[in-house]
């Protein structure tokens, strides 16, 4: 596959990690922010954004769940 | 090229020969054969058992077996085909082409790998000896609910510790997994570049240490509550039979996805090699595989509509199941984005596949359908269910195995697959698939329950029908068994890139593939 070297040093911050992790949830990213993200996401961040998105995921539908009950 | 040295190609092994060289082997692509072999025995028996249940529902009443036998068929077609048959071979494929794939000389763990194989057949003597103890095997469903697991006899005991057995070989496996995909790949070998089938593996093999210990947790309280005491499930001692579903269903969802991501990493390998185009959407799929295995721990419940919680909680995980279908449709749109506008070529492999995505599709439409509420109270227990989990786990998981198994066997045994043999198991394995599995929708909306042995007249026509089915499909995967054979045996030899449009490190060693390969680590641009 040839695809663009990612750049490896360049640490990612909060917002990159979670938005990476609110577009797993769609399933969809474009090529190149899916290399830039290989490039500079730390793991064990990830996985606590995953955790968290996944927490508000569950809250969000509780709500909804409310909302629709009310 | 650096990945085999002149003596690996003359496919020497060192150490042990004959049968001590299985039993001690720790080569990745020996205990990858061992995993398909066992897997492939235990798809039969379980596919006995199967023939068994549709011979006595062949006509109403009572023909060929006792109701209570026919609980225990359901029963165990049900585990050995989910635990001795699917995921065996799943990881039989993990072990053979994992290594391959992404430029590694073997797996981390190639004791454990040996262990990890050799704890399943143990634990199959169990499974299936369990039919010969007094009071015959488990019978109360593959789910094993309490109260009935509670008081059968000691096959659900055998049961249990098969359970046991086989759970701690997929968490030794899911581990050794994890570690080779992360710590062995060829240098340049990134994670963006691997190929998708080792993704999915990953993932899964993340699922599998996290659930796994969850049935573990479930049969040991069965197995406390019916020899030592306890009363977690049991009613009359203060338990609540209703957290085993929880509990159970827990682990039983993100078992689904466990069954079925392989399968779509397989799929994944094979179309862009037959569309001849890289797959569409490569970092879709990695996100949308990551999106099901978060989702796929949020939505267990949705198996216990009937069973009775509040409506907040029925809307929850209704909520939740339809949410998970995005992921899932992110991936067909992406195979049919792969094969639109590429030069296609319709293989043995790319025939499966194709299948595969047509009869999948039908099967997760009938999840969607299964996942509203209302509806699912209706269809709970009945053929619909069963429809839809067939249509799921057959069509998808079976046939994406397939697919792999014409797509890598020229890399395994160096020789083609013949397409005659390979075209007349896909043909025959759909049309009598589907004479078997969609009449199911239709039987099930009409009300006919599931696990049962006899039934009203008004199901007869269909039922004859679905049997005449089963027994072709059954009989069909015979021809598989002859082409395997007839492949090993001989056969138009494999060149190393044994399919034209095919890319990947695994195509770049020679077929069949040496014993040992890549101890100097491929250099990748």
């Amino acid at each position: 596959m040839s695809t663009p070297t990612p750049r490896p040093h360049q640490r990612a911050g909060v917002w990159p990690t979670l938005r990476a992790v609110l577009w797993s949830f769609v399933g969809v990213r474009r090529r190149q922010a899916y290399h830039d993200d290989a490039g500079s996401l730390n793991p064990l961040a990830v996985v606590l954004a995953g955790v968290f998105v996944g927490v508000v995921f569950v809250v969000f539908i509780v709500i909804v769940v409310q909302v629709v009950l009310a | 090229m650096a990945a085999v040295t002149h003596d690996q190609l003359q496919g020497h092994q060192h150490g042990q020969s004959g049968l001590m060289r299985w039993i001690t082997t720790t080569n990745h692509k020996d205990i990858g054969t061992l995993y398909m072999f066992f897997s492939f025995f235990m798809f039969l028996s379980g596919g006995v058992m199967a023939l068994t249940i549709r011979a006595e529902l062949f006509q109403p009443g009572l023909q060929v077996v006792q109701p209570e036998f026919f609980n225990q068929l359901t029963t165990m077609h049900g585990l050995v085909m989910v635990f001795g048959a699917i995921m065996p071979a799943f990881v039989g494929f993990a072990n053979w082409m994992i290594p391959l794939m992404i430029g590694a000389s073997d797996m981390a763990f190639a004791r454990m790998n040996n262990w990890s194989f050799w704890l399943l057949p143990p634990a199959a003597i169990l499974l299936l000896g369990s039919f010969f103890v007094p009071g015959g095997a488990a019978a109360a469903g593959w789910t094993m609910y309490a109260p009935l697991s509670v008081q059968m006899g000691m096959g659900m005991d055998l049961a249990i510790f098969a359970i046991h057995i086989m759970g701690i070989s997929s968490i030794m496996g899911a581990i050794n997994i994890v570690v080779t995909v992360l710590n062995m790949r060829a240098p340049g070998m990134t994670m963006m570049k691997m190929p998708m089938f080792c993704w999915t593996w990953l993932i899964t093999a993340y699922l599998l240490i996290a659930v796994m210990p969850v049935l573990a947790g479930a049969v040991t309280m069965i197995l406390t509550d019916r020899h030592f005491g306890t009363s977690f499930f049991n009613a009359a001692g203060g338990g609540d039979p209703v957290m085993y579903q929880h509990i159970f269903w827990f682990f039983g969802h993100p078992e689904v996805y466990i069954m079925i991501l392989p399968a779509f990493g397989i799929v994944s390998q094979i179309i862009p090699a037959f569309a001849r185009k890289p797959l569409f959407g490569y970092a879709s799929m990695v996100y949308a595989v990551a999106a099901i295995a978060i989702l796929s721990f949020a939505v267990w419940a949705h198996h216990m509509f009937a069973t009775g919680m509040p409506a907040a909680g029925q809307l929850f995980f209704m909520y939740a199941t339809m949410l998970i279908a995005v992921p899932t449709g992110v991936k067909v749109f992406n195979w049919v984005a792969t094969m639109w506008r590429g030069s296609l070529s319709f293989e043995t492999p790319m025939l499966w596949a194709v299948g595969f995505i047509f009869v999948f599709t039908i099967g997760g439409f009938t999840g969607l359908i299964c996942a509203i509420a209302p509806i699912d109270i209706q269809v709970q227990d009945t053929y619909y269910v069963v429809a839809h989990f067939h249509y799921v786990l057959v069509a998808g998981s079976l046939f994406a195995l397939f697919a792999g198994a014409y797509y890598w066997l020229p890399k395994w045994t160096g020789h083609m697959p013949s397409e005659f043999l390979g075209k007349l198991h896909f043909w025959c394995s759909l049309v009598f698939f589907n004479i078997t599995f969609f009449p199911m929708h239709f039987l099930g909306l009409a009300g006919m329950p599931r696990r049962i042995p006899d039934y009203a007249l008004q199901f007869a026509d269909f039922n004859a029908l679905i049997s005449i089915g089963a027994f072709g499909f059954g009989l069909s995967q015979l021809i598989f068994l002859v082409a395997v054979i007839k492949c090993i045996r001989g056969g138009e030899r494999a060149a190393a890139r044994s399919w034209e449009g095919a890319e990947g490190l695994e195509w770049t060693v020679p077929s069949p593939a040496p014993h040992h390969t890549f101890e100097e680590a491929p250099v990748l641009r």
